[in-house]
């Protein structure tokens, strides 16, 4: 009888114990002040996407499947000799001259932030000391603003991804959690419009893990994560937002060459195609682009009961932090457009342009290296008369204001060069 | 002479020249030539609307030789 008492005590102990675990958050809590030194935050790494000039042309390789098989076997009936079925599988067969205007203003910005506490186990035991193993960031909100000198402005979110989980968003501002399912996969949940609580959500709650909310403004970003029981914010935390540039419009020339033809003859030029591109506008193209990253967290240090993992029976005490830095954001390489132009940089730089009349002379550049590299080759092709200045149909080339000829190519030493 | 000139991303521009100084605050300009031109003495700023992309306002600065 006294072992089935004694069984009986040790059952409703357990069941004591357990139902502290789930009830109390914890012993006891006061708030303690202001310490800016127990948490850091660094952008670990921040980089644009979506900088490519990716200009309407077609070949071979961005054709449907089935489109791809048709024209493979058209070039092959066609070039029956080897070499040149290889060469006309690298042309590019239509370029749209009515295609709509490259927009490369619009980029997306991955950003990863790494959270960190301040660990001093040398004074684990010290009373006045304010860290214990089983301390953690409780809170924290985490803004970034970009000056608006840059005419430069944020849109939308994209993504979200912390240790805990990851939510794709889309939109200005976003408000959800992240939680555990039956079976114990991570999911999430949209906190965001009307809100009422019936027995099954509250129980969702109960299970969740971060409370995520984020807004966006043209010119800040605003992460705001609150952990629950036993979960702390430290960690990396990944966002992804999409940003716009003002826009400034440029034209970029395309050139077409006719060289499926006679394979080892000169190319010929058949035409230039023009095509409007906007580029992000800013007078001046900073090599680094800065911004405001500030975190203003709550910490929760557990001065007595981290002994034990449940969090019932700590006596906790909450600091309010704050940490304020300059970062660098992302560099020019990253945002200005890939072009390039022929010309030299001995007596200031200048390039080559094409008049198509004397009002309207325009900067020949181009999308990529590789058409400036091959229509540089085609202006020096010694075939054509050194002395003579070149035309493109009616359109004259100029080199600092007077024609150009591929005796002047050669003796000025033009070459290939980036235009920003 | 009387030059139109902007700078985008670092790299200045000669977009319009004329005989006098008819440059003023929101005039439209096609702003994609890079037309020769000898700017010697600052004038003033304005800002011009791009008819290519009026949406952004572009602050331009008008010289002459």
């Amino acid at each position: 009888m006294r072992k089935y008492y004694l069984l009986l005590t040790g059952a409703l102990l357990v069941l004591l114990s357990s139902g502290c675990t789930s009830v109390k958050r914890f012993k006891s809590a006061k708030y303690q002040g202001t310490d800016h030194t127990l948490v850091d935050v660094e952008l670990f790494s921040s980089g644009l996407t979506g900088s490519e000039a990716d200009l309407p042309d077609k070949h071979l390789w961005n054709l449907s499947a089935s489109a791809q098989t048709r024209l493979i076997q058209a070039l092959d009936e066609r070039y029956p000799d080897n070499e040149q079925f290889m060469d006309a599988l690298g042309k590019a067969y239509l370029v749209n001259e009515d295609a709509p205007v490259v927009d490369l203003t619009r980029k997306d910005l991955r950003m990863v932030f790494a959270i960190s506490k301040e660990r001093d186990y040398a004074r684990l035991n010290d009373a006045t000391g304010r860290f214990s193993p089983a301390d953690r960031i409780e809170y924290l909100e985490i803004s970034l603003e970009i000056p608006d000198q840059h005419h430069l402005k944020f849109t939308e979110w994209n993504r979200y991804v912390t240790e805990y989980g990851e939510i794709e968003i889309a939109d200005v501002s976003f408000s959800r959690s992240v939680n555990l399912d039956a079976g114990g996969n991570l999911g999430e949940s949209d906190l965001g419009g009307k809100f009422s609580l019936n027995r099954d959500e509250k129980q969702m709650v109960s299970e969740r893990y971060l409370k995520l909310n984020g807004r966006i403004s043209d010119h800040r970003v605003v992460i705001e994560e609150e952990g629950t029981r036993e979960i702390d914010l430290t960690g990396n935390v990944t966002a992804e937002v999409s940003m716009k540039f003002g826009g400034f419009p440029e034209i970029v020339v395309i050139p077409l060459f006719s060289d499926a033809g006679d394979r080892g003859g000169p190319a010929e030029l058949t035409a230039l195609k023009l095509v409007d591109v906007l580029v992000p506008a800013m007078e001046n193209a900073p090599d680094t682009l800065f911004a405001l990253l500030t975190m203003d967290y709550i910490y929760r240090h557990v001065q007595s009961g981290w002994l034990t993992y449940a969090e019932w029976d700590d006596q906790v005490e909450y600091y309010r932090g704050s940490v304020q830095k300059k970062v660098s954001l992302f560099l020019g390489q990253d945002y200005l457009p890939p072009f390039y132009c022929i010309g030299s940089d001995q007596e200031g730089k200048e390039a080559l342009k094409y008049r198509k009349n004397p009002q309207r002379e325009y900067l020949l550049q181009f999308r990529d290296y590789r058409d400036a590299s091959r229509f540089l080759e085609w202006l020096q092709n010694p075939l054509r008369e050194q002395n003579k200045p070149v035309f493109i149909g009616s359109n004259e080339l100029l080199y600092r204001g007077d024609p150009i000829t591929p005796d002047r190519v050669l003796g000025d030493q033009l070459k290939v060069m980036p235009v920003y | 002479m009387y030059y139109l000139i902007v700078r985008n991303l670092g790299a200045p521009r000669c977009i319009d020249r004329n005989q006098k100084d008819v440059y003023e605050d929101e005039m439209s300009f096609d702003c994609t030539p890079h037309l020769e031109c000898d700017p010697k003495e600052f004038v003033k700023e304005v800002e011009i609307i791009c008819t290519e992309h009026p949406e952004d306002p572009f602050v331009a600065m008008v010289f002459r030789d």
